[in-house]
């Protein structure tokens, strides 16, 4: 432990970056008690204040509401899409991954075949799609970003269970009398949830991305909830009046993608490094 | 040693489909070995005594041909009551880096096949304990995960897993080839010592034949999936009939050691 | 005369868990055409003081070298890469354990053995491809002339290393380098290979080190040998003293503890394990496993002369010495 901890002090920018989403996570947490303002409520006296002013730290928009108070909100709905969308991605890739790379023949021919079509289209159109089948609403988002995510754990998933179901430990459990779960859950699982994880902090970046894309275009969350992608898309309108209207919103994005890429990035070199 | 049969396979044949024709990895092989006694296989890579181990222990499936255990037959047996004969053979692997699952510390790895087999956590606790010093190894080598060993002491680990169920046979495949000699020596030892306290049935596999004469009492020479010639240890080594078996032994280098006669 | 000395080589590496003593100072020396076998076992420093000679280690990383390596009166240790780069191949040659991985699947093999010495030579086409057919033969590859426009992976795992050494061979080096050539093959295999490589060393005259883990294969193929432990050499003699008349304790340890055809009588390990190299001592490095340690053997023992072509490094030699 001693060890991988030195490992991580080498990553300082790994370090770094998961201070910032740490810090995230306490904004989106906490924001009830945080934020200064209550985020939907509208003043018709102070509408496109400057940041700084009449206690507005980061200005306001069109509406009078405060944008440090919907930037804190925003970071609860990026987090928990974020974080369901990746979580259902990595539930439902793994079981797909792990079964097509166990089992084989049949049952990996339909899987895979089935993953590959998925991973033909391109990110947002599927997630489009989706939305357009299902309705805007939060949880709609979460599902669609899920599923377009879902085929890149199965691909990661299925390579690893490939390489670990020929390590001599799982045929040394399949000579003991072992069942097929037993094996899977295990001596498969733990050994493939390396690369699994860096995938799932990797995806956490793609999916803050799209549901800022799919809000901005008017198929995300409700329109009324705070979310980064609806402050950007409100907020482009009035650049030339009001910069900081989509100025904060984006800058929160990329520090937040920013940071789940680098963070990912250094699990995988610890996870190299320690093999 | 009596005449019983252990392990008996009849006509046993393993087909692998291949690009360039179907490969016969064991090709109709009648092989028979007694209660109690250290039968060694040995021959070159691809030879298929690795693979006739694997069919034994079940790991692959025979294209035909059975295999019959204490005059059982393996290949008709249920899944559920191959489960209930697993305790009574158990195997040993080469590969030393990974035969051990290395996220498991090595008290889960060795207890693994007695909670398979249904005892409790603390029975098996008290277990692991006797077996890990059974096969020289410090209790403390429990907490530990298989990366945090040697080589050797991974292979006892592998043992002491083998031997927990108290099993009547087992069947090391290479299991000292990964090894430097000085290790290989210990471990050596320590098979020929588990096999006189527990009369335990070796089918030990191997391409080193000085290693085989030093621990089987009975060898069987495989080349291109046949087993060409079986017979006792002396008449293997001091007086081998076919022409395979006095090439293979023709190539071995010799080592003469101060003092021996040459 | 001396072609190669090794003169009081160390190499450490920095790791994660400290710096580590992989060669703590080895002399040694090879004579123009004679076949010197290094034997140990892993992680006694017998591949990376090869590494050293070639000065194939990460130097400008992890790998620390000092000491001097001489090679006709010039220092390798103080050559630039591009200088070792002309060395190699023409005047030093060296071949693995995997002979997979040490050919490129994507060329054709003729190409591959006449690589270096067209180079060099500036051959024009036909010339170079006689040349690598001459080599292909002289290694034993059957119908040389029809394999050379074939590509590695057609070939199976003795023939492939029959290519490498006629790689080696062919820029006609005067020393060889071979880190367990013959270890992934089959004993069959092995012994054609070994018998190969004696007859080329004879009629060539290139001086080998052979780098092995095998005591039987040194017996077989070697002039003189020197035993490895824990990065040093703890004896070397000619191959007929060395397994006539060992002296170093771990050397005769070596030998009790390796199966001989013939062999039932019980075998006798060495206790314990070798130093990881982590924790640097002063002493003798075998003391802690030797059933004859002393005192004194806190000391470093020198390496001294038990004859003119034998040397020990134990303070007790003499005390120990057959009667």
């Amino acid at each position: 432990m001693a060890h991988r901890f030195h490992i991580f002090r080498q990553h300082r920018v790994a370090f770094v970056a998961l201070i910032v989403i740490v810090g995230y996570a306490l904004i989106a947490v906490l924001a009830p008690w945080l934020a200064p303002r209550d985020p939907y409520s509208m003043s018709g006296d102070y509408p496109l204040v400057a940041p700084g002013t009449a206690g507005y730290w980061l200005g306001s928009d069109p509406f009078g509401r405060d944008i440090l108070s919907r930037l804190m909100y925003g970071a609860r709905t990026s987090l928990m899409v974020g974080s369901i969308a990746a979580g259902l991605a990595l539930v439902l890739g793994t079981i797909v991954g792990v079964c097509a790379g166990y089992f084989g023949r049949h049952i990996d021919a339909v899987l895979s075949r089935f993953m590959e079509v998925l991973f033909s289209f391109p990110d947002i159109l599927l997630a489009l799609i989706i939305m357009a089948i299902l309705g805007p609403s939060t949880v709609n988002v979460m599902l669609a970003i899920g599923v377009v995510y879902t085929p890149i754990f199965a691909r990661i998933a299925r390579a690893s269970t490939l390489r670990v179901k020929r390590a001599a430990y799982v045929e040394a459990a399949r000579t003991m009398g072992a069942r097929t779960p037993r094996i899977l859950i295990r001596h498969i699982l733990p050994n493939i949830s390396g690369p699994l994880m860096v995938q799932t902090t990797l995806s956490f970046a793609f999916a803050i991305l799209a549901e800022a894309a799919l809000s901005f275009l008017g198929l995300g969350v409700e329109p009324d909830a705070p979310s980064w992608g609806i402050m950007l898309n409100e907020g482009k309108d009035w650049m030339q009046h009001g910069w900081w209207v989509a100025v904060f919103p984006g800058l929160a994005i990329t520090l937040a993608v920013l940071s789940f890429n680098v963070l990912g990035d250094g699990l995988r070199d610890l996870i190299e490094d320690t093999g | 040693m009596n005449e019983t049969p252990l392990i008996k396979t009849e006509q046993l044949l393993k087909v692998f489909p291949a690009r360039t024709g179907d490969v016969r990895a064991v090709d109709h092989v009648d092989l028979t070995i007694h209660k109690g006694e250290a039968f060694g296989l040995a021959g070159e890579s691809g030879s298929g005594k690795s693979t006739l181990g694997r069919l034994i222990m079940g790991l692959e499936s025979p294209t035909a041909g059975t295999i019959h255990f204490d005059g059982m037959d393996l290949t008709a047996l249920s899944p559920a009551a191959l489960r209930a004969q697993r305790p009574r053979f158990q195997m040993i692997f080469q590969d030393v880096r990974s035969c051990l699952n290395p996220r498991h510390r090595i008290e889960t790895i060795v207890s693994e096949p007695l909670r398979l087999a249904g005892q409790p956590r603390a029975a098996c606790r008290k277990r692991v304990r006797e077996l890990l010093d059974h096969v020289g190894l410090p209790a403390t080598v429990a907490r530990r995960r298989p990366g945090e060993l040697s080589g050797g002491q991974r292979q006892r680990v592998g043992i002491a897993r083998a031997m927990a169920t108290e099993p009547e046979c087992i069947i090391a495949d290479e299991p000292v080839s990964a090894l430097d000699v000085s290790v290989q020596a210990q471990i050596l030892n320590l098979l020929r010592d588990l096999r006189a306290e527990h009369n335990l049935t070796y089918l030990f596999i191997s391409h080193d034949l000085a290693v085989v004469e030093y621990l089987c009492d009975r060898v069987g020479i495989m080349q291109k999936g046949q087993l060409v010639e079986v017979g006792s240890a002396a008449d293997i080594f001091q007086r081998p009939q076919h022409p395979y078996t006095q090439e293979l032994l023709a190539s071995v280098c010799t080592l003469t050691k101060p003092g021996s006669a040459s | 005369m001396a072609l190669l000395t090794i003169d009081n080589l160390h190499v450490r590496f920095r790791t994660p868990a400290g710096l580590l003593h992989a060669v703590n100072g080895v002399n040694l020396q090879v004579d123009r055409g004679e076949i010197v076998g290094l034997v140990g076992e892993s992680g006694c420093g017998k591949s990376v003081t090869a590494r050293a000679i070639m000065r194939l280690l990460p130097e400008h990383r992890s790998a620390q070298v000092s000491g001097r390596v001489v090679w006709r009166d010039e220092d390798l240790l103080a050559k630039s890469e591009t200088d070792m780069v002309r060395l190699r191949g023409a005047d030093l040659a060296m071949i693995f354990q995997d002979p997979l991985s040490a050919l490129n699947p994507v060329m054709r093999i003729g190409d591959q053995v006449i690589e270096g010495p067209r180079q060099r030579e500036k051959l024009s086409r036909q010339r170079a491809r006689a040349r690598a057919i001459e080599w292909l033969d002289h290694v034993g590859i059957p119908d040389a002339a029809a394999r050379v426009d074939q590509y590695p992976h057609t070939f199976s795992g003795g023939m492939r290393q029959r290519v490498v050494m006629a790689t080696a061979l062919s820029g006609s080096p005067d020393l060889l380098i071979a880190d367990e050539p013959t270890t992934a093959l089959d004993v069959t295999i092995q012994a054609q290979l070994l018998e190969r490589l004696r007859t080329l060393q004879a009629e060539t005259g290139t001086a080998i080190l052979f780098i092995t883990h095998d005591l039987a294969v040194v017996a077989q193929l070697c002039h003189r040998v020197a035993v490895m432990y824990a990065g040093r050499i703890v004896e070397q003699a000619t191959v007929a003293e060395l397994f006539a008349h060992p002296r170093h304790p771990y050397t005769r340890a070596l030998l009790n503890s390796t199966p001989v055809p013939g062999q039932r009588e019980r075998l006798e390990p060495i206790p314990g394990a070798p130093p990881d190299g982590l924790h640097p001592f002063s002493g003798c490095p075998f003391a802690d496993r030797c059933p004859h340690a002393i005192p004194a053997c806190d000391l470093p023992p020198p390496l001294e002369d038990v004859t003119s072509t034998h040397r020990v490094a134990c303070h007790r030699h003499e005390e120990l010495a057959d009667p």
